[in-house]
């Protein structure tokens, strides 16, 4: 009795431990490390409480899922509140799946492995999440496992036989087409149940007749919807309401949380055959302890960690906010190679605080490759925020378009528009889109801010965001073709303006010292004399290395720094034959000449 | 449980019963807002219901519709939305009668009456029309769809959307509004190809020979032979970096082409290096066929090729050319209006049922006038010569593709006007003096569908029969049967 007391006790303890593991884990990988990814997958969603939006969504395959799952998705707008959101509905799937499953007590813990499984889908993210059509990525899985649990719990519950296959066909036929995968999923639990009762039952004619044909209505029913309802591709009817991950060698890895939930799920269904007690009561607590435990492992170890990831997440954010200081913050705090977006964001960052021409070249320069199983081009991510920043405000109305055009609407894109569309003149559009986001729950609120803007243009010069990147948008219209890297067509276009405000005349000289275009950086050079009394210390640099290589130039007269002139003739005396680089950089890595040596635009 | 249902249904049918127009009113100044604007319109008396949003702030609404014959049908509140039957009994009933709408709002507790007339015309609308629905986008795409839409209700379906192989779909085209079935689709991409249905059989055939690489573009069907004419082209895209027109599309190079849907063969109808024929559209007695052509200099071609500069250079007129039916030859090109002669360049030249009028879009450049603020659409009596600027169909804003009915008293285009970048498509009745009326916007169930909808209507076409293939019959593997050259000879 005594013993039996302990053991039931301890078992209660390791569950509520394992209980406090799982929600501080999740709670941890969710709002503390990926609060950034939250709002970001709240941003490539949207949720409009309208007619439409519904109707929409049910016209696709599974469109239920991702209708109730961009509803819940949008509480990341605040990311601590979706994240308790998200632990509760992963709770609430350990808990159906131990009822559904009929997991004995003594094996309980293995019920946390599809909420696990669940929490590794969306914390194992990286920049797959920017070509999301499907809205409410997050949610739209939990809900499809409930769904299937839900079911299997009432299957469950039906006794006569006949009913169980009606039910089964009902089943499929209406929940098909809203739920996709996870209603042929628990079909297919349907069976295996079955299968179970076929084993045990004397009326194995009447059982395999019943089987066969819940077989043939679980390939049959997508197939028919296939022909005539969904004009989708076959592969696409059999996966619908799954993530958007290719089927491929190359995104294995991403399937991962849905393999482990399928197979823990068959795996449950097919437990209940061998139902007898092989391992003591001990043993399996301890196995199912240690299950529980290496399925943690998994989520950690699989969750994306990578650091550019994240502080691009962070900086693109920050970007949005016009939090300029933040921007370098986060960048001053990053470890390895910075990746290209991050190089922008920075750069971008010290133009808009002006400082730019004193520290540009003093950042940390570096490409690095993203640590991602699907790579993208940075045009899939940072053209928005580049391009409204850089006052490009059609190509930027024109990137949000096309991210429109392949992943549907979604609150970033809209948001871009309206900025957009208010600056350009363009009141009615930047309305439409605005109205959008005043259905959604929390975007509302920027949405009513914007509207001021819509009601009464002429308060745009009031906002210094929309007034700083209004005096960007002074050069004159032109045609382009796409060309090249992100980076290189915003500096060749910024190099290109030949006349505007002194604010675009500067980034355009700027951008001349990133080309390495010495020939036109001295116009520019001449005019930024004229209008301004300080020089910044990377444009005497340019002056001076450029002044060397033609000496038709004339500076003996501009106020040049002596120290920097030292500096320069110090740097050009004996550099070593081997390491140049090296020792360059060691000494001058903070310079302009650092960067016309070594550096890339 | 049954006793309240009854309940409800009762006090649903005493409300419908008893609702009634205010008595003690005013009659306001002015007109009333409503969306999408349906006032003083000319209908078909088989379209669907035309619902609306009233756009006065007030505490009620009430609206009364009324004709000579037929129940007045009463509504209640903001959104009016017209029950399906007694809108069409009502229609039917009162043809070439006068449609009154009687609006009533209530304002600080006293009822005012606005009021405005539409005409339901003796002639009815063809019963569906057909559709591309993309987004007003640039390059990119993912979800595009041909669809058609029963226009005396609201049932839309898709013909074949992208999908279904991950393939771009355009330029959907029919033989004498899609009487017999006989169709014609571009697939581009991913198994791309032409899908061309005749006599009930459907095939996929690849239009690029060795000879004539770029295959065809622009269709016309003929309306009587089973022969399709394209336009070839070597199409560039680019995009303002400020302009609010966004994106300007050119042709380097293009020429007409003919295929004989018969024979699997394909052959020019017009070749020339100086000069870029396109948009091709048969007159309905298909004895002649109209295009638009510009001339492109040599220093221009390479202007336009190295920089896109001068394209505001191009200008192209309307010609037509003779086609005689037994011999499948084409007389000499003859101009029909030298738009470029003006300063001005026009497209969509588009015969009406009756021979008697030329309608087309003009602009100040180009042929890509979906993207031009100054397109508007125009019409010449063939008999006199004389050009309608038709004010009271055009905007500010772009008006492009058209497409006549096939009784002729209706046309319906493709405009940008509500908000300057999405195409929505309007209906206008064209009375027997060749005169165009008021406007009005396809009507949809929601009022509020347009501003919510964030796809463009592109390309309407009037149909008097439903595409009846499955989009499975259209899902052809590979690139289809290859056309064969031939030198015309």
């Amino acid at each position: 009795m005594g013993e039996n007391n302990w053991r039931l006790n301890t078992q209660k303890g390791l569950i509520l431990g394992y209980y406090s593991i799982f929600i501080g884990l999740t709670y941890y990988l969710t709002a503390v490390y990926n609060s950034n990814l939250l709002l970001k997958l709240d941003e490539l969603s949207i949720f409009l409480s309208t007619q439409l939006f519904l109707i929409d969504h049910l016209r696709e395959p599974a469109g239920l899922l991702s209708y109730l799952g961009a509803f819940l998705n949008q509480f990341f707008y605040y990311p601590r509140l979706g994240s308790a959101l998200f632990i509760l509905a992963l709770i609430t799937v350990q808990y159906v799946s131990y009822k559904a499953f009929k997991i004995p007590p003594k094996y309980y813990l293995l019920s946390f492995i599809p909420p696990a499984a669940l929490l590794l889908l969306v914390t194992q993210l990286d920049y797959v999440i920017y070509e999301f059509i499907a809205n409410g990525f997050a949610y739209s899985n939990v809900i499809g496992v409930l769904l299937t649990c839900f079911s299997l719990w009432m299957f469950h519950r039906i006794k006569p036989q006949w009913l169980k296959y009606v039910f089964s066909l009902l089943y499929i036929l209406v929940f098909f087409p809203l739920a996709g995968f996870y209603a042929l999923l628990a079909a297919l639990l349907f069976i295996i149940s079955e299968i179970g009762t076929f084993l045990n039952n004397n009326k194995k004619r009447e059982s395999l007749i019943v089987l066969s044909l819940l077989v043939l209505t679980l390939i049959l029913v997508p197939i028919w919807y296939y022909q005539k309802i969904f004009q989708v591709s076959l592969k696409g009817i059999y996966t619908a309401g799954l993530p958007e991950f290719k089927l491929s060698k190359i995104e294995f890895l991403y399937w991962l949380p849905i393999l482990i939930l399928t197979l823990s799920f068959l795996f449950f269904s097919v437990r209940s055959f061998f139902n007898k007690t092989v391992l003591k009561s001990n043993s399996s607590t301890y196995i199912s302890f240690t299950a529980g435990l290496v399925m943690l492992f998994v989520v950690y170890r699989f969750s994306n960690k990578d650091e550019n990831f994240h502080s691009e997440l962070a900086i693109d954010q920050a970007i949005f906010n016009n939090n300029w200081p933040e921007v370098l913050k986060l960048e001053r705090k990053i470890k390895g190679e910075p990746s290209k977006f991050i190089v922008l964001g920075t750069r971008l960052a010290l133009q808009k605080m002006h400082k730019a021409g004193d520290l540009m070249f003093t950042r940390k320069q570096g490409g690095k490759k993203q640590n991602s199983i699907r790579e993208l081009l940075l045009w899939s991510y940072a053209a928005q925020p580049l391009f409204y920043n850089y006052g490009m405000l059609s190509d930027c109305y024109r990137w949000s378009m096309e991210d429109m055009a392949r992943y549907g609407p979604k609150v970033q894109y809209l948001r871009y528009m309206v900025k957009c569309c208010i600056l350009n003149d363009e009141l009615i559009l930047a309305e439409k889109y605005n109205s959008l986001l005043m259905k959604t729950l929390f975007h509302k609120k920027w949405a009513k801010e914007y509207q001021k803007y819509i009601d009464h243009p002429e308060r745009i010069e009031s906002n210094s965001e929309f007034k700083s990147n209004l005096l960007l948008y002074t050069f004159s219209d032109g045609l382009v073709t796409d060309y090249g890297n992100l980076d290189n067509y915003i500096l060749t276009r910024l190099a290109s303006v030949s006349g505007g405000d002194l604010k675009l005349l500067e980034l355009s000289m700027q951008s001349l010292l990133l080309l390495k275009d010495k020939d036109r950086f001295w116009p520019f050079f001449f005019l930024y004399l004229k209008k301004h009394d300080k020089i910044p210390i990377h444009y005497q640099e340019a002056a001076i290395f450029f002044s060397q290589k033609n000496k038709n130039i004339d500076i003996s007269k501009i106020p040049l720094d002596e120290g920097i002139v030292k500096k320069f003739y110090q740097a050009h005396k004996n550099i070593p034959e081997h390491n140049a680089q090296e020792h360059f950089g060691k000494l001058y890595g903070d310079t302009y000449w650092y960067y016309l040596y070594y550096g890339k635009p | 449980m049954k006793q309240f249902f009854y309940l409800l249904i009762s006090i649903t049918a005493l409300v419908s019963c008893t609702l009634q127009t205010p008595v003690d009113f005013s009659l306001a100044e002015g007109n009333i807002e409503i969306f999408p604007d349906y006032t003083n319109i000319t209908v078909p008396y088989n379209i669907v219901p035309m619902n609306f949003r009233i756009n006065e702030e007030a505490d009620n609404y009430i609206t009364k519709i009324s004709s000579t014959n037929e129940e007045d049908i009463i509504i209640k509140g903001k959104e009016v939305s017209i029950p399906l039957k007694r809108w069409t009994k009502l229609l039917r009933t009162n043809k070439g009668e006068n449609l009154a709408y009687d609006v009533y709002v209530k304002q600080h507790g006293k009822w005012k009456k606005y009021n405005f007339n539409n005409t339901i015309a003796n002639e009815p609308i063809d019963e569906y029309i057909s559709y591309r629905l993309i987004e007003p986008s640039y390059k990119l795409y993912k979800k595009i769809s041909i669809n058609q839409r029963n226009l005396t209700n609201f049932n839309e379906d898709k013909i074949y959307s992208s999908p279904v192989k991950w393939q771009c779909v355009n330029c959907h085209a029919y033989q004498d509004y899609n009487r017999k079935g006989n169709m014609h689709l571009h697939l581009r991409g991913n198994d791309g190809g032409t899908i061309i249905t005749y006599d009930g059989t459907v095939e996929k055939i690849n239009l690029k020979t060795e000879e004539l690489k770029k295959g065809g573009a622009y269709v016309s069907w003929h309306p009587i032979e089973k022969l399709i004419a394209y336009s070839m082209n070597d199409i560039g895209q680019s995009f303002h970096t400020k302009d609010n027109q966004k994106v300007e599309v050119q042709d380097t190079h293009s020429d007409l082409i003919l295929y004989d849907v018969d024979k699997n063969e394909i052959r020019y109808i017009i070749e020339s290096k100086d000069s870029l024929e396109t948009f091709p559209s048969w007159a309905p007695d298909g004895k002649t066929l109209y295009y638009v052509s510009a001339t492109l200099s040599p220093e221009l071609s390479k202007a336009f090729r190295k920089s896109r500069d001068g394209y505001k250079e191009i200008k192209y007129s309307i010609y037509k050319m003779s086609f005689n039916p037994e011999t499948k030859r084409f007389g000499e090109p003859e101009i029909v209006f030298d738009a470029a002669a003006r300063g001005k360049s026009a497209t969509f030249p588009k015969i009406s049922p009756d021979g008697k009028y030329l309608m087309f879009t003009m602009a100040e450049y180009g042929n890509f006038h979906i993207w031009h603020k100054s397109a508007n659409l125009y019409t010449i009596n063939i008999e006199t010569n004389e050009l309608d600027s038709m004010a009271i169909v055009n905007s500010p804003d772009v008006e492009s593709y058209h497409s006549w009915s096939s009784n002729g008293r209706w046309f319906i285009f493709s405009s940008r006007r509500i908000d300057g970048s999405y195409t929505r498509f309007y209906i206008s009745y064209f009375d027997k003096n060749g005169m165009a009326q008021k406007p009005f916007i396809l009507p949809q169930k929601y009022s509020e569908f347009y501003k919510q909808f964030l796809k463009s209507y592109n390309l309407p076409e009037f149909m008097v029969a439903p595409v009846n293939y499955s989009y499975r019959d259209f899902a052809i593997d590979g690139s289809g049967k290859r056309a064969i050259f031939s030198d015309g000879e």
